[in-house]
């Protein structure tokens, strides 16, 4: 039982991050390789901020998740906009470059301490069956809970949301249409790092904020594309799958193999069904 | 036909077109014989710590050529660079710590290990594209390191398996300045050998593959050979400097080989120019020497403090900074800045062209 809400908890977080991923790459169809690098800056952000302001720290969070969204937006007329044409290659360096550029201002300003994220709820519970819930991992369920119910809302009832999925789908015959879809994409880049934030919250007052949360991070890129890089159900499913697999070669087998375990399953699924276990077939261009 | 064989830049048989000239035109002359002589007499000039520079850069210069093949010229993304060098650097360690065996015996396996691999990572290739490709290299690269990663831990290296200096001959290759000579060697062997390689069939089969590869499969080009082939050649080249830096710097450790070790690789060949082969060369030039001139400049100036404390992180910005640079204003890097710095010289006092190079 402990092992399973380990798993559920830790799910829920690879969830929130894979789907800054998906969002962004569903809009704009790049991977956003900063990503990892961004989630550590945002969390050293939230501890910052949070310790500046006084009252509680739901206050201070909201602050960095509002930030956080703008900054979605601002890479994206400042860069991604700018990569309109060049090749897909050079877009995924560029957004790596920008990973390392936000890395070294991360060690720059933060000098890679180790801090938590205080969420102002530090009770423990005894659920039937020995298993110990605290009050952070209660917190992580209900804003995953309700991160994904609004991203629902949003994309189902909302016209914007209308817009966003129809450009998803076909980005000429949604401009076509009279949609702008340099602000569609611009709002997905926003929601996109705005997910990041909240996982990279979630994550640092989970575990600890240091440049090792980066490691962690990472391990969504293997959570996206086994549930399929459009298909942000898919990545909930997959999110599971992956820290499952992950916490439980961790605590049977050998701690050294979480590194690899989510890429090793991520290997395999790009072998056997490289669109993901969710995602639309037509997606990876075949010879 | 008068005038045949007086002006360099006519050609009047297909031998003669077909042969990298360095002595064709009177300043090519020139300036070869003088770059050799500057060659030549460097080590015998500089400093310990300046050849020590040139060599690294050396080794840089054939992984970047390498990886140069594989992402410039066949458009193949890769992202686990830092492994396929691991895979050779460990395999030189175990061969030579283990079984004592010799240099020449031991680079030419671990280009075969790193072939094995590339092997490997070029069979998703069959299927996959662009960023899909570059997340299954990436992974590759996760798996090399953790395999590495247990050897080095379960053999108790602790801080990484030292390496003997190879022995050819009687020849001990210990002092910078043999290294000097030995990598500028192979560099310009390597060099030679892609060059070559992109004129011959795969080469054309790379860029046909790369331009469009429908279109290539419709001229009868096997696309999944090709692919392969490209990744098992690159990684082999890459396996082979992973061992000479192993070999260098008398050490192997896992944590050398991280994902910044292939940012810096790609860091090198978007600087240098995609697909080019002078521009593997600038770009391993230029990163690799960037770090050291930062800290002769720090050392110079005496700055202390934050830049000082924190050089690495600065370097890694510097290094993103550069990149974001180069992509977002000149995509096709250093070599075409200075194609189109010789062909201002080669017109002048003319402005116009005859004949516009299309971009790719």
């Amino acid at each position: 039982m402990p092992f399973l809400m380990s798993v559920l908890v830790l799910g829920c977080i690879y969830m929130v991050l894979a789907a800054g991923f998906v969002i962004i790459y569903k809009s704009s169809r790049v991977l956003n390789f900063s990503y990892t690098d961004m989630a550590v800056m945002l969390a050293y952000l939230a501890f910052t901020i949070v310790g500046l302001i006084p009252g509680p720290p739901v206050v201070a969070l909201l602050m960095v998740l509002l930030i956080s969204f703008f900054l979605g937006l601002l890479i994206y007329w400042l860069f991604i906009k700018r990569m309109a044409g060049q090749p897909i290659f050079s877009i995924i360096i560029l957004t790596v470059a920008i990973g390392i550029v936000i890395q070294s201002i991360n060690t720059l300003i933060w000098h890679g301490d180790t801090e938590t994220i205080p969420l102002g709820w530090r009770a423990y519970y005894t659920l039937p069956g020995k298993t110990v819930i605290s009050g952070t991992d209660i917190v992580i369920m209900l804003a995953t809970l309700v991160f994904f119910g609004g991203l629902l809302i949003f994309y189902k009832y909302s016209k914007t949301g209308w817009q966003m999925r129809a450009t998803a789908e076909n980005i000429l015959l949604a401009a076509q249409r009279g949609i702008n879809i340099y602000a569609v994409t611009a709002l997905s880049w926003g929601i996109g790092i705005f997910a990041t934030a909240l996982a990279a919250i979630l994550l640092g007052s989970h575990s600890a904020v240091s440049p090792n949360m980066g490691h962690i991070a990472i391990r969504a890129f293997a959570v996206a594309l086994v549930g399929g890089l459009d298909s942000i159900g898919g990545s909930i499913f997959a999110a599971f799958i992956v820290a499952a697999a992950e916490l439980g070669a961790c605590t049977y087998v050998n701690p050294r193999l979480a590194d690899a375990i989510p890429f090793m399953i991520m290997l395999v699924v790009l072998l056997v069904r490289p669109w993901g276990l969710f995602g639309t077939e037509e997606e990876v261009e075949r010879i | 036909m008068k005038h045949a064989g007086k002006s360099p830049y006519l050609k009047t048989s297909y031998a003669k077109d077909m042969v990298i000239e360095a002595f064709d035109t009177p300043f090519r002359k020139k300036s070869t014989v003088l770059g050799l002589i500057v060659w030549g007499l460097f080590p015998f000039i500089a400093g310990n710590y300046s050849i020590h520079i040139v060599n690294l850069i050396a080794i840089a210069a054939i992984g970047a050529l390498a990886l140069n093949l594989l992402c410039g010229n066949a458009g193949l993304l890769s992202l686990g660079h830092a492994g396929f060098m691991a895979s050779g650097a460990f395999t030189t360690a175990i061969l030579s710590v283990n079984f004592g065996m010799p240099i020449w015996v031991v680079l030419p396996a671990a280009g075969l290990v790193g072939a094995l691999f590339g092997f490997v990572a070029g069979l998703p290739s069959l299927r996959l594209k662009g960023m899909y490709l570059g997340l299954s290299t990436l992974a590759i690269h996760y798996v090399i390191v953790y395999i590495f990663s247990e050897y080095q831990f379960y053999g108790k290296f602790g801080f990484g398996i030292p390496i003997k200096d190879p022995q050819i001959g009687p020849l001990t290759l210990s002092s910078d300045r043999t290294w000097y000579f030995i990598l500028c060697f192979l560099v310009w062997l390597v060099g030679i050998f892609i060059k070559n390689l992109l004129r011959s069939r795969p080469g054309r089969a790379w860029v046909a593959i790369h331009n469009r590869d429908i279109a290539a499969e419709v001229i009868g080009i096997h696309i999944g050979y090709y692919k392969v082939l490209a990744f098992v050649v690159a990684t082999s080249i890459t396996a082979m400097a992973g061992g000479l830096y192993a070999y260098y710097t008398n050490v192997a450790t896992i944590d050398e080989y991280s994902f910044s070790m292939t940012i810096s690789y790609l860091a090198m060949i978007i600087v240098g120019g995609m697909g080019s082969v002078l521009g593997s060369l600038m770009g391993a030039f230029l990163i690799t020497s960037l770090p050291f001139m930062l800290m002769y400049f720090i050392d110079y100036f005496e700055i202390t403090g934050l830049i000082k404390d924190y050089f690495f992180a600065i370097q890694t910005g510097l290094f993103g900074m550069v990149i974001i640079f180069f992509l977002l204003v000149e995509p096709l890097g250093l070599s075409e800045i200075w194609r189109r710095i010789r062909v201002y010289f080669q017109l002048w006092p003319f402005r116009l062209r005859p004949l516009q190079v299309t971009k790719r």
